[in-house]
C-alpha cells in the first residue's frame, strides 16, 4: 500500500510540472492578464554569440519569466500574501501609504526631503535657476513670433493627501531643495507665465465633492483632471488673448474604477480589490463656439496629460495637437514617433500655444531637454551646430580621459564609436549651451534665426487684408511674382526692426 | 544555470527527471553525465571545453599512475594531477589577483602596471578543483581504486546537484554509489521534499534578507548607527547560511532523488559554542577536506605546539584565500585562525566555564564581525563598518520600515537557534532523517509542494538573483 503512496505522489509531481508546461503552451485554462506594463521579452534565437556571451540564456530566462504557465496565478497569490501579512509589496515603484493608500515612491521622497541633489541644494537651485533663465528667454523669443508658451505645475498626490503617507519616520535623509516650491519662486521674479493647480488643489481639498486624486492610483482623479482642462482652457484664452471652444462638465457620478483612477493597485496584481469608496465620473462635451478659434497646440509633459486627452475632445478644441511624453515620444503627431527625429524648430513655429505641463515630483527636469534644444534650434541653423558639434568631437579626441570613457561606453554597450562620440558631442552641446552658443549666455534675448523671421514676416503680410493688398500692387509694378515681393518686403522689414526679434 | 532560475525549475529538471527514470538503470550514468554537460555548457559556455579537457587529462594521469610500479613514478603522476588541477584553479582564480598585487607594488617603485587581460571565473571552479584532487589522492593513497569508465568519472566530478557549490563529495564516500545505487520511489520523495526546504530557504529567507543587506551596504557606512549595523550584519549572517545551506540541501536533495547519498555540508553552525566547534558544523565537506588534505599533511596535531599553531593559521589563511582572490578573505581567514589558536591556548577553558548558551553567543558575535570581513570587500569600509558596529551611537536609529524583512530576519533567527532546545532538535530529526509514513508522506507533500509553488511565485516576484557561493 505504502509503496502505491510513494509512486502515486512521486507521479503527481510530475503532473504538477506537466501542467505547467502544458498552460505555457496551450492556455488551456483561461486566466485574467496581470496588470502594468512590462517589457515583453520575445523567443531568444540561438547563435554562436548570443550563446557564448550569455545573451542568449539571460532572455531565455526572461523569456521563461514572462511566459510559464499559470505565472499570473502564483504572481497574484504572492503578492496577495505580501499585502495581507505584511501590507507591503516587492514592487519598487509603489509605496504604501496608510489605510490602504499607494503612492509613488518619488512622490514620498519629495514630500520628505526632496528628490535631487538633497546633499547640495546650493547646486540644485542653480541648476533650478539656470534652466528657468532659459525658459524665460525662449517664452519671449517666442513672444515675438506670436506663440504662447507656460508652465502647467501639476498637482501631486503626496501634496493634496499627505495624511496618508508612510511614516516619516522611515524616510530619513537630508533635506533637500524642493523644485516645485522654487519653480514658482522662480517664475514668479522673471514673469514666466505658470498655472500652478498644486497650490490649488490643495486650496481646493475638502471643498469640493469628489475626490481630487483616487485613494489606489496616482494621477489626478479623472473627474478632477476634467476640471483642470476647463480651467486650463480659460487660462489659455487670457494668457494668448483668443477665444477658444470651452468644455461643459456634466453630473458628477459614482461608478466603477476607470482608468487610470487605479493604476498603482492594477500594478500590485492583487486577487482581491483593495476596499476604498467608489471612484466619481463626469460626463464632459465641447462647447459649440462658432466664433471661437482653434489654435494648434503642443504639450510637453509628463502622465498627468493623459487623464484630459482622455476625456476631453481635443480635436473640437485645437485644430491641431500633439503630446511630447518627457520630451522623447511623440503621440498624434502624424510624422513623428519620437523627438529625436523632429525638426523642433518646424513643430515649435506650428504652433500657438506650447505648455510644458509636469508634476510636482517630476518638475526638476521641467521640459526635459525641451527648452535648450528649443533655444538653440530657433537661434541657430543645422550648419551652425553642426559646427560647434564637429568641435567638440575635435575637443574630445584630444581628451584622452573622455576617450577612455567613451571608448569603454561604446564597448560596453556594442555600439559603433563614431556613434557614441556623436551622441555625446550633442548631449554636450545641449546641456552647456551657453558655453557653445555665447549670444545665449548672459541676461539678454537671444536673435531669432534671420530665415525664421522672415518666413514670421511673411505670414504676417499673407494674414493682413491691407499689407498683402499693398504688395500685391507692388508685385504687379515690378513685374515679379507676388512671394518674390512678399519676400522682399519680408526682408526689408526684417532690417528695419531687426532689434524686435 | 542556477538552481532557482525558471529554467532550471521548470524546464532542466522536470525533462531530465523524465529522462532519467525511462532510461534503463545501466544506462542512468549516461543520461546524468549528459544533462551534466549541458547544465555546464549553458551556464559557463566558455569554459567547458577546458574543464572537460581537464577531466579527461586527469582521469588519464591517474589511470598511469596506479599502473605504475615505482613509487617514485606514482608520485610524480600524483604530482602532476594536483599541479594541473591546482594550476588551473591558480591561473582561473588568482591570476587576476596576483596581477593586481605586482602593479600595485610595481606602482609603488614608481614603475608602470604590466598589461594584463583579465580573466574571467569559471563558476563552480574551487569545487572542481577540490573533487579533482580527492580522487587523485584518495587513489594515490590507495582507499580507493580507480574508476574504470571515463564516463563515471566524468559523473563525479562534474554531476550537476553537486558541481557548482559543493558538498564537495570526497571520491571515497561516493565511488561506490556511482557504480552501483538504489532507486527508490520513497527516497525519490524524500529527496524532493530536501530539494524543495533548499530552494525555499534560498528564496523565501535568503533572498529576502539578501535584497535589504545591499540595499543598506551601498549607502555610506559612516552614517549607520550601530543598532542598524547589527541588524544589517546579523541578517547577512542568516542570508548567507540561509542561502548556503539552501543550495546543499538542494543539492543533496537531488542526489537522492537520483539514488546518491551525499554528505551533509551543515549542522546548526550559529548554535556553536566556539571558533572551533564552528568550522565543524559550518562547510563541513570543506574543514573535512582542509583536515584531509592540507592540516594532516602539514603535521596536524602531532608536531609541537607552535607548529601546531602555526598549522592551523595555514590552513585558515589558505580556506580564506579559497573563499576569494582578494585580501578580506584572507584577513576573514587570518581572523578565524586567530580564535581557533586562542581557543587552544586559552579561550576554550573560558567558554567551558561560562556555560553553554554565553559561549554560543559570543562565537555568533564573533562569526558575525567575520562576515562583516567577508561581505565587505573594501579593507577601509570593512574596518568603518565594524566601528560601526562597536561605536555605540542610538541616537540616530533608523526605523526598519519592511515588515517583510523583519519578520522573515525572526524566522531566520528562529529556525538558526531552534535546535539548542530539545523539542528543535526532535523536529529537525523528524523532517530531514524520519522515513515517513504513508499518510505522513501525504501531509509532508502537500506542504512541500505549496513551499514549491510559492517559492516558484517568489522568485519570479522578485528579480532573478543568482546565488552568492557562486563566486567561490
Amino acid at each position: 500500500m505504502e509503496k502505491w503512496i510513494y509512486r502515486i505522489l512521486c507521479i503527481l509531481t510530475m503532473l504538477v510540472f506537466a501542467l505547467i508546461f502544458i498552460q505555457e503552451k496551450t492556455h488551456f485554462v483561461c486566466i485574467k492578464p496581470l496588470g502594468g506594463v512590462v517589457d515583453e521579452v520575445s523567443y531568444p534565437r540561438i547563435t554562436m554569440n548570443s550563446y557564448s556571451d550569455m545573451s542568449y540564456q539571460k532572455n531565455l530566462e526572461k523569456y521563461a519569466k514572462q511566459n510559464f504557465g499559470f505565472r499570473e496565478w502564483l504572481i497574484r497569490c504572492y503578492n496577495q500574501y505580501l499585502w495581507d501579512v505584511f501590507r507591503t509589496t516587492n514592487l519598487p515603484n509603489v509605496s504604501i501609504g496608510k489605510d490602504g493608500w499607494l503612492y509613488e515612491p518619488w512622490f514620498v521622497d519629495d514630500y520628505y526631503h526632496g528628490l535631487m541633489f538633497n546633499d547640495d541644494p546650493e547646486l540644485f537651485k542653480d541648476i533650478l535657476r539656470t534652466e528657468a533663465v532659459r525658459l524665460y528667454k525662449l517664452q519671449e523669443l517666442l513672444k515675438n513670433l506670436g506663440i504662447t508658451l507656460f508652465v502647467m505645475v501639476e498637482p501631486g498626490k503626496d501634496r493634496v493627501y499627505p495624511e496618508h503617507l508612510p511614516e516619516k519616520k522611515y524616510y530619513k535623509g537630508p533635506e533637500g531643495v524642493k523644485a516645485a516650491d522654487y519653480y514658482p519662486y522662480l517664475f514668479d521674479s522673471l514673469g514666466i507665465n505658470y498655472v500652478d493647480f498644486s497650490k490649488y488643489f490643495v486650496e481646493q481639498k475638502g471643498k469640493v465633492d469628489y475626490p481630487l486624486f483616487p485613494q489606489t492610483g496616482t494621477h489626478w482623479s479623472n473627474i478632477a483632471a476634467v476640471h483642470v482642462a476647463d480651467s486650463l482652457i480659460r487660462y489659455m484664452e487670457a494668457i494668448g488673448k483668443m477665444n477658444i471652444n470651452n468644455i461643459e462638465i456634466g453630473t458628477p457620478y459614482c461608478d466603477t474604477s476607470r482608468k487610470p483612477d487605479d493604476d498603482l493597485e492594477l500594478m500590485l496584481n492583487l486577487i482581491r480589490e483593495i476596499p476604498k469608496e467608489p471612484n466619481m465620473y463626469a460626463d464632459v462635451s465641447v462647447v459649440d463656439d462658432t466664433s471661437a478659434s482653434r489654435p494648434k497646440f503642443l504639450i510637453n509633459g509628463d502622465s498627468f496629460a493623459w487623464n484630459i486627452i482622455n476625456q476631453v475632445y481635443m480635436d473640437a478644441i485645437f485644430s491641431k495637437w500633439q503630446y511630447w511624453y518627457y520630451n522623447s515620444t511623440i503621440y498624434k503627431n502624424p510624422d513623428y514617433n519620437s523627438t529625436s527625429d523632429v525638426d523642433y524648430a518646424a513643430e515649435i513655429l506650428g504652433s500657438d500655444y506650447i505648455m510644458l505641463s509636469y508634476c510636482t515630483a517630476m518638475i526638476y527636469g521641467l521640459g526635459y531637454g525641451f527648452i535648450p534644444k528649443a533655444l538653440v534650434h530657433l537661434c541657430y541653423d543645422d550648419c551652425q551646430i553642426d559646427a560647434v558639434r564637429d568641435k567638440i568631437i575635435a575637443n574630445m579626441k584630444c581628451n584622452d580621459e573622455w576617450m577612455a570613457y567613451l571608448i569603454n561606453k561604446a564597448k560596453e554597450e556594442g555600439r559603433d564609436l563614431d556613434d557614441v562620440m556623436y551622441e555625446d558631442a550633442t548631449d554636450n552641446l545641449f546641456t552647456r549651451i551657453e558655453v557653445h552658443f555665447p549670444e545665449l549666455a548672459g541676461e539678454g534675448i537671444p536673435p531669432v534665426r534671420r530665415d525664421i523671421c522672415i518666413e514670421h514676416i511673411k505670414s504676417d503680410i499673407y494674414s493682413v487684408p491691407e499689407w498683402i493688398c499693398e504688395v500685391r500692387r507692388q508685385a504687379e509694378e515690378w513685374n515679379v511674382p507676388l512671394d518674390t515681393a512678399v519676400t522682399r518686403n519680408a526682408i526689408w522689414y526684417y532690417n528695419q526692426h531687426k532689434s524686435e526679434y | 544555470m542556477v538552481f532557482s532560475s525558471n529554467i532550471f525549475l521548470l524546464y532542466f529538471l522536470p525533462a531530465f527527471l523524465v529522462l532519467y527514470f525511462v532510461t534503463p538503470n545501466r544506462f542512468r550514468n549516461y543520461t546524468l553525465l549528459l544533462a551534466s554537460l549541458i547544465f555546464y555548457a549553458y551556464g559557463a559556455p566558455d569554459f567547458i571545453i577546458q574543464l572537460t579537457a581537464s577531466t579527461i587529462l586527469n582521469f588519464f594521469l591517474v589511470k598511469f599512475m596506479c599502473k605504475a610500479e615505482k613509487q617514485s613514478v606514482r608520485k610524480l603522476f600524483c604530482g602532476i594531477s594536483i599541479f594541473v588541477s591546482l594550476g588551473l584553479l591558480a591561473y582561473y582564480k588568482y591570476g587576476n589577483f596576483t596581477m593586481e598585487n605586482i602593479n600595485a607594488i610595481r606602482g609603488l617603485y614608481g614603475r608602470e602596471p604590466v598589461e594584463w587581460m583579465k580573466i574571467l571565473l569559471p563558476i563552480g571552479i574551487s569545487f572542481f578543483t577540490f573533487q579533482s584532487i580527492t580522487y587523485t589522492v584518495d587513489t594515490y593513497r590507495g582507499i580507493n581504486q580507480p574508476m574504470r569508465k571515463l564516463s563515471d568519472y566524468i559523473v563525479y566530478i562534474m554531476m550537476f546537484p553537486q558541481l557548482i557549490a559543493g558538498p564537495i563529495v570526497r571520491y571515497n564516500e561516493i565511488a561506490g554509489q556511482i557504480e552501483h545505487r538504489e532507486h527508490k520511489w520513497s527516497e525519490c520523495l524524500q529527496g524532493f521534499y530536501r530539494f524543495v526546504i533548499g530552494l525555499s530557504k534560498k528564496i523565501l529567507i535568503a533572498d529576502v534578507l539578501g535584497r535589504w543587506v545591499d540595499g543598506m551596504l551601498i549607502e555610506d557606512l559612516a552614517t549607520l548607527d550601530t543598532a542598524t549595523s547589527w541588524i544589517v550584519i546579523a541578517a547577512y549572517t542568516m542570508q548567507l547560511y540561509f542561502d548556503f545551506s539552501g543550495y546543499s540541501d538542494m543539492a543533496i536533495g537531488l542526489g537522492r532523488i537520483m539514488g546518491f547519498s551525499f554528505p551533509e555540508n551543515f549542522d546548526n553552525p550559529y548554535n556553536s559554542a566556539s571558533i572551533s566547534e564552528f568550522w565543524r558544523r559550518w562547510h563541513i565537506t570543506l574543514g573535512s577536506f582542509m583536515r584531509n588534505y592540507l592540516y594532516i599533511p602539514l603535521g596536524g596535531n602531532r608536531c609541537s605546539k607552535p607548529r601546531m599553531y602555526f598549522n592551523l593559521w595555514v590552513v585558515f589563511l589558505l580556506s580564506g584565500l579559497w573563499h576569494g582572490a582578494s585580501w578580506n578573505f584572507v584577513i576573514w581567514g587570518a581572523y578565524h585562525g586567530f580564535f581557533l589558536v586562542m581557543e587552544r591556548l586559552f579561550l576554550g577553558k573560558v567558554y567551558k566555564r561560562i556555560g553553554k548558551v554565553p559561549s554560543v553567543l559570543i562565537t555568533f558575535i564573533l562569526v558575525m564581525v567575520g562576515w562583516a570581513i567577508f561581505r565587505i570587500e573594501n579593507i577601509g569600509d570593512c574596518w568603518t563598518f565594524i566601528t560601526r558596529l562597536f561605536s555605540f551611537d542610538f541616537a540616530s536609529v533608523r526605523h526598519i520600515g519592511d515588515p517583510h524583512f523583519v519578520t522573515t530576519l525572526v524566522v531566520a533567527l528562529a529556525f538558526s537557534f531552534v535546535a539548542l532546545f530539545g523539542f528543535g532538535k526532535k523536529m529537525q530529526k523528524f523532517v530531514f532523517y524520519t522515513n515517513y509514513s504513508g499518510w505522513q508522506h501525504i501531509v509532508v507533500w502537500i506542504v512541500a509542494m505549496f513551499l514549491l509553488l510559492f517559492s516558484i511565485a517568489a522568485l519570479n516576484v522578485s528579480s532573478f538573483s543568482p546565488f552568492i557561493y557562486f563566486r567561490f
